[in-house]
C-alpha cells in the first residue's frame, strides 16, 4: 500500500495545479456526441444500405418503434446521433462504433456488464474480445443457431475453440443443446464458465433412480465413492467430455 | 512461423511510422486523419500473481504501456485510400495491426494481426479445512494468441466482385486445468489437484468468394479450405504437502488432431417487389479428421507402468459429409407487417473407424451417424400501433439421427441407435414507449426439446440396475426452459437517467431410462440490473450499476439421502460505479469503483460433509478495483492523463491462497491531426 502515496500526491497536485485555471464548463457523458441529433434510419442508407436492409430481420430491429427513430430507436440506439457524421463523414468521433466499445451494449445489458466482471469471463472489458467478434449486430444471424442462418449451433464459439469441434467417433449429445447447456458464456463465479462446479452439472442429465440404498448408481456403475471427489470430469475420469475419438465413455 | 509473425508486425509498425512522417506533411486533404494515444505504467504487486493475471488480464512483472492506438486515414492519389489503426504494448505482448488499402471501382487489400495472451491461475481452489495454501502448481500458465487475416477484394465497376483471403489462428501454451491425483497435507489425502494441459493450436484457412449483383438476382459463391493442426498435453501426478510428487506414476495425455475440411456455399437473394424478398442457399461441407491419441502411465523411475492406461498404435479417420438448404422469405402484405419466413434442411453423414492397443487386445472400433434435420421458423412484426412495437416468433427443427457403433473386441459391443428430437422456440414480446420519458420492453420465450432414444440394439448384457446395459443411457429427455424478460428506462429529467431490467430463466430437464423412474432436474437463474446516471451539475456526471444474480442447479440427488452431492448455488452481487467531474474545459477528473462479491461457498461445501472429501472449491471472494484519473487538455489537439487503479481479491479462506493487492499507475497522452 506504501507505493500507491506517490501516485496519489501526483493526482492530487495536478489537481491543484488545475484549480488555478477553474471556469464553468459542461463534461461529455461517455457515448455521447455533442451537438448532434438523432436521424431516421432511411438517412443512412445510401452509404449503408446493406446494413440498413438486413437490420429489419434482426434481433435489434424489435425495439424500433415507427415514428421514434428522431428519439433514438433507429440505428441511434447504437450508433448514437448520427446528424453530425452526416455532415462530416470522415470525421473521427461523429459516430459511435459498439464493435470498438462494449459500453454502447451495456447500456440495455447490464447484466452481460456486471457478468464480464466475475471473477472468470471473456476478456471483453479487457479489450481482447469484442461483442461482435460472437454477435453478428446487424443481420438476422445475430443468433448464429436460428434458421436464418447456415451456421450452426457452436460455430461461433469454435472459432477459438477448435480442440471441442470434433467431428468425435463418440460425440456426447448434450453438445447438440448448445455450449451453453453447461457454460454461462459472459461470466461465470465458476472456472472453465461453468454453470455448476461439481458433479451437479453432469446430474442433470445423468442421474438416476437410485435402486441400491448402499450405493450410487450411474448406468450399471457404482459412483458412490466417485462422485463426492470432485466433478465427473475434473476427476480424470470422464475428461473428454465433449467427445472422444477411442472411448465410449469419454474417459479419454 | 511465430517469429516471422512478429517480425512483419515490427516491420509494419516503423513502415508506417516512416509514412507518416514524411507523407504526413505533405497532406492538404481535409479527409487526412491521424490520432495516436500511448502511456507507459508500473505495477506493484504483492501476493498471488497468477489470479492476479487471470482476473485482469494483465501481467503484472513487465511494463505495462506502449502505443494505446494509432489511427490514420489518409487519401493518397484520387481515389486510392489508406487506413491503419496500430495498438502494440510490448511488455504485455499484446499487438493489433490494421493496414486497408484501396481505390474507388478497383481493389481494396486488408492486413489484419493481432496478437494477445490468456492467463489463467495456478491454483485449483481450496478442499474444506485444509489449511496451508499447497494447491498450487509451479507453472505460470497462459496462452499466447496470434490471429492473422490477408484479405483482397477485385471491385471493378459492372462486375461479379472477387475476394481472396487467408487466415492464420495460433494458441500455444498452457491452460490450467484439474485432474485426478492424490493431493497429501499431513495424514489426510485428498484426490483432485491443479495441472496444465499444453496446447498448441494452429488454423489455417483459405476462402475465395465471388458476388454479383444482377437484376435478375444477386449471387454469392464461395469456397472455403481449412487446415487444422491440434496438439495438447495432459499430465496427471500426485501432490505431497503442497509440491509435485515424483514417487508416484504419472499419466500423460497426449493428441494430435489434423483435418482438413472444404466447404462451397451458394447464396442468391432477389427482391422480387417492394412487398416481397427471397433469399436462399446451399452449403456442402466435407471434413476429414485424422487423429493420435497416447495415453501412458511412466513409475517414476521413467519407465513404463503396467495397466491399461497405456496406448499403442491410436489411430482414428472420420469423414463428414453435409448438406444444408436454407431459403428465407421477407414480406410486407400490409403497411408496418412485416413477416418473415425461413426453411432449413440439415443432413450430416459420418463415419469413423478407430484402433488402438492397450497392452492386452486391440480395439477396432467403426461408427457411423445420419443426422437429418428439417427446421421451419416464421416471425411476425407489427409497427402500425402508435409508440407499440409487438412481435411474434417460433421455430420448429424436427430431426432424427441413426447411430451405429461396433467394437471388435473379445467383449465386444455393438449398439444401434435411433434417436429422434423435436425443438421449439415460441417468443413474444412488446416494446413500449407510453410516453416521453418513457420506454421499456417485455419478452417471453418457451423453449422445448424433446430427445427419444430407440435403443434397436445393444449387446452389453442387461444388469439388476439398467436393464438396457450401456451405462447412462437414457430412452427420453426433455428439455423445457422459460425466459421471462423485463427492460424499464426512464428519464424523469434530463439529468437523470435510469434502466431496469430483469431476467428469470427456468429449466427443467426430464430424464427417463429404462426399467427406472422419471428424474428431474432444474437450473433457475434469476438476475436483476439497475443503472442510474445523474448529472446534477453541468460537469459532473455519476453513473451507477448493481446486478445481483441468483443461480441454482438442483439435481434429483438433493433431495436423495443416499446421495452425496446437493444444489450448487452460484449467487454473485456486483456493482459498477464512475464519476466524472470537469473542473474547466481543459481538466477533469474521474473515478471508477467495481465490486464483485459470491456467496457460494458455503453451501456448497456441505455438499460433501460430513466426510469433506470432495473436489476443491472456489472460496466466497471480494474482486474490487479502483480507478482515480486526471485528464487535461493541453492544446486543443492533445491530451495528457494519469491514472491510478487498486486491485484487491480476497477470498474467505485463512490461507489466503489466491489474495491479491496490486496497485497500477499509469501515465499517458492523446495526439491528434487533420
Amino acid at each position: 500500500m506504501m507505493k500507491a502515496w506517490p501516485y496519489f500526491v501526483l493526482i492530487l497536485t495536478l489537481g491543484i495545479v488545475s484549480c488555478t485555471i477553474y471556469q464553468n464548463t459542461s463534461v461529455v457523458p461517455p457515448l455521447d456526441i455533442p451537438g448532434a441529433e438523432y436521424v431516421e434510419m432511411r438517412m443512412c442508407a445510401p452509404c449503408h444500405r446493406e446494413r440498413v436492409e438486413l437490420f429489419e430481420g434482426s434481433t435489434h430491429a424489435r425495439i424500433s418503434a415507427k415514428g421514434m427513430e428522431k428519439e433514438g430507436l433507429g440505428c441511434g440506439i447504437c450508433h448514437g446521433p448520427g446528424s453530425l457524421h452526416m455532415e462530416n463523414e470522415y470525421e473521427p468521433g461523429l459516430i459511435i462504433n459498439p464493435g470498438k466499445d462494449p459500453e454502447i451494449c451495456f447500456r440495455c445489458h447490464l447484466d452481460k456488464k456486471a457478468e464480464f466482471r466475475l471473477q472468470y469471463h471473456h476478456p471483453v472489458i479487457e479489450g481482447l474480445v469484442s461483442c461482435s467478434d460472437c454477435h453478428n449486430l446487424h443481420g438476422s444471424e445475430a443468433r448464429s443457431w436460428t434458421l436464418t442462418s447456415f451456421s450452426d449451433t457452436n460455430e461461433v464459439c469454435f472459432k477459438c475453440h477448435p480442440e471441442q469441434r470434433g467431428p468425435f467417433v463418440f460425440e456426447h449429445d448434450a453438445m447438440r443443446e448448445g455450449c451453453t447447456i453447461c457454460h454461462k458464456v459472459h461470466g461465470s463465479v465458476n472456472d472453465k464458465l461453468l454453470i455448476a462446479r461439481d458433479s451437479n452439472l453432469c446430474l442433470r442429465c445423468h442421474f438416476q433412480t437410485q435402486t441400491d440404498p448402499n450405493r450410487f448408481w450411474i448406468g450399471d456403475s457404482d459412483h458412490d465413492a466417485r462422485l463426492p471427489r470432485g466433478s465427473c470430469f475434473s476427476a480424470a475420469c470422464h475428461t473428454a467430455v465433449h467427445g472422444s475419438n477411442f472411448d465410449d465413455h469419454l474417459r479419454y | 512461423m511465430k517469429n516471422g509473425l512478429t517480425i512483419i508486425f515490427g516491420f509494419t509498425i516503423l513502415s508506417s511510422f516512416g509514412f507518416l512522417l514524411t507523407d504526413l506533411a505533405l497532406a492538404e486533404q481535409p479527409p487526412a486523419y491521424f490520432s495516436t494515444s500511448f502511456y507507459g505504467g508500473d505495477i506493484a504487486k504483492s501476493r498471488d500473481d497468477e489470479k492476479f493475471s487471470e482476473d485482469w488480464q494483465l501481467k503484472d512483472d513487465s511494463f505495462i504501456g506502449g502505443l494505446e492506438h494509432l489511427k490514420l486515414r489518409y487519401p493518397l492519389k484520387e481515389g486510392w485510400l489508406l487506413k491503419s489503426e496500430i495498438k502494440t504494448l510490448p511488455g504485455q505482448r499484446n499487438h493489433d495491426l490494421i493496414l486497408e488499402l484501396s481505390k474507388n471501382d478497383l481493389f481494396y487489400a486488408r492486413l489484419h494481426y493481432e496478437r494477445f495472451p490468456h492467463y489463467y491461475d495456478n491454483s485449483g481452489g481450496v478442499y474444506q479445512n485444509f489449511a496451508t495454501p499447497f494447491f498450487v502448481i509451479p507453472e505460470e500458465p497462459g496462452t499466447d494468441r496470434q490471429n492473422l487475416l490477408l484479405e483482397i477484394g477485385l471491385t471493378l465497376p459492372d462486375l461479379p466482385i472477387f475476394t481472396f483471403s487467408y487466415e492464420k489462428r495460433l494458441r500455444d501454451g498452457e491452460i490450467s486445468s484439474l485432474t485426478w491425483g492424490e493431493a497429501t497435507e499431513g495424514a489426510v489425502s485428498r484426490m483432485i489437484v491443479p495441472t496444465v494441459k499444453e496446447v498448441n493450436d494452429d488454423v489455417n484457412i483459405i476462402k475465395i468468394g465471388s458476388e454479383y449483383k444482377h437484376d435478375i438476382a444477386n449471387i454469392e459463391v464461395e469456397q472455403r479450405w481449412e487446415f487444422t493442426d491440434l496438439e495438447s498435453v495432459r499430465t496427471e501426478k500426485n501432490f505431497t504437502n503442497g509440491l509435485p510428487s515424483a514417487a508416484d506414476a504419472t499419466v500423460v495425455d497426449e493428441k494430435d488432431t489434423y483435418y482438413e475440411s472444404s466447404q462451397t456455399t451458394v447464396k442468391i437473394d432477389k427482391t422480387i417487389n417492394k412487398k416481397l424478398s427471397l433469399s436462399g442457399g446451399y452449403r456442402y461441407t466435407k471434413v476429414d479428421n485424422d487423429s493420435e491419441q497416447f495415453v501412458k502411465t511412466f513409475r517414476d523411475t521413467g519407465a513404463v507402468n503396467a495397466g491399461s492406461r497405456n496406448w499403442s498404435d491410436p489411430n482414428s479417420d472420420s469423414d463428414v459429409n453435409s448438406h444444408l438448404w436454407n431459403l428465407n422469405l421477407l414480406a410486407k402484405p400490409i403497411k408496418d407487417l412485416t413477416v418473415q419466413g425461413f426453411l432449413r434442411l440439415k443432413n450430416i453423414h459420418r463415419d469413423s473407424v478407430s484402433t488402438w492397443f492397450d497392452r492386452t487386445q486391440v480395439h477396432d472400433i467403426t461408427a457411423r451417424t445420419n443426422n437429418t434435420t428439417f427446421g421451419e421458423g416464421i416471425r411476425v412484426a407489427y409497427k402500425r400501433i402508435p409508440r407499440i412495437a409487438p412481435y411474434l416468433e417460433a421455430e420448429w427443427q424436427q430431426g432424427d439421427i441413426e447411430i451405429k457403433e461396433k467394437e471388435n473386441r473379445t467383449d465386444f459391443f455393438q449398439r444401434d441407435t435411433d434417436s429422434d428430437y423435436d425443438k421449439q422456440t415460441y417468443t413474444i414480446g412488446l416494446s413500449f414507449y407510453p410516453f416521453k420519458r418513457f420506454s421499456g420492453s417485455v419478452q417471453y420465450r418457451k423453449e422445448i426439446t424433446k430427445n427419444e432414444y430407440d435403443d434397436d440394439l445393444d449387446t452389453e448384457s442387461p444388469t439388476a440396475i439398467v436393464p438396457g446395459g450401456y451405462s447412462a443411457f437414457i430412452d427420453k429427455q426433455d428439455f423445457d426452459t422459460d425466459i421471462y424478460t423485463t427492460r424499464l428506462t426512464a428519464h424523469p429529467t434530463s439529468s437523470v437517467s435510469a434502466t431496469f431490467r430483469h431476467e428469470y430463466r427456468a429449466q427443467e430437464i426430464d430424464s427417463k431410462m429404462e426399467g427406472l423412474d422419471r428424474e428431474l432436474a432444474h437450473v433457475d437463474m434469476q438476475t436483476f440490473s439497475g443503472s442510474v446516471i445523474f448529472t446534477p451539475i453541468s460537469n459532473l456526471f455519476l453513473t451507477s450499476m448493481v446486478m445481483r444474480q441468483n443461480l441454482r442447479v438442483k439435481t434429483r440427488a438433493r433431495e436423495d439421502a443416499r446421495t452425496p452431492t446437493r444444489a450448487f448455488e452460484g449467487d454473485s452481487t456486483t456493482f459498477v460505479n464512475t464519476a466524472i467531474f470537469a473542473l474547466n474545459e481543459k481538466t477533469e477528473f474521474s473515478a471508477d469503483y467495481q465490486v464483485s462479491l459470491t456467496g457460494n461457498h458455503d453451501e456448497s461445501v456441505t455438499n460433501y460433509a460430513p466426510d469433506p472429501i470432495g473436489l476443491p472449491l472456489e472460496h466466497d471472494y471480494t474482486m474490487q478495483a479502483l480507478t482515480l484519473g486526471v485528464k487535461h487538455k493541453i492544446r486543443k489537439n492533445m491530451t495528457l492523463w494519469s491514472k491510478y487503479s487498486l486491485y484487491d481479491y480476497d477470498e474467505s479462506h485463512i490461507a489466503d491462497i489466491d489474495d491479491y493487492t496490486d496497485h497500477l499507475f499509469a501515465v499517458g497522452g492523446e495526439v491528434r491531426f487533420r
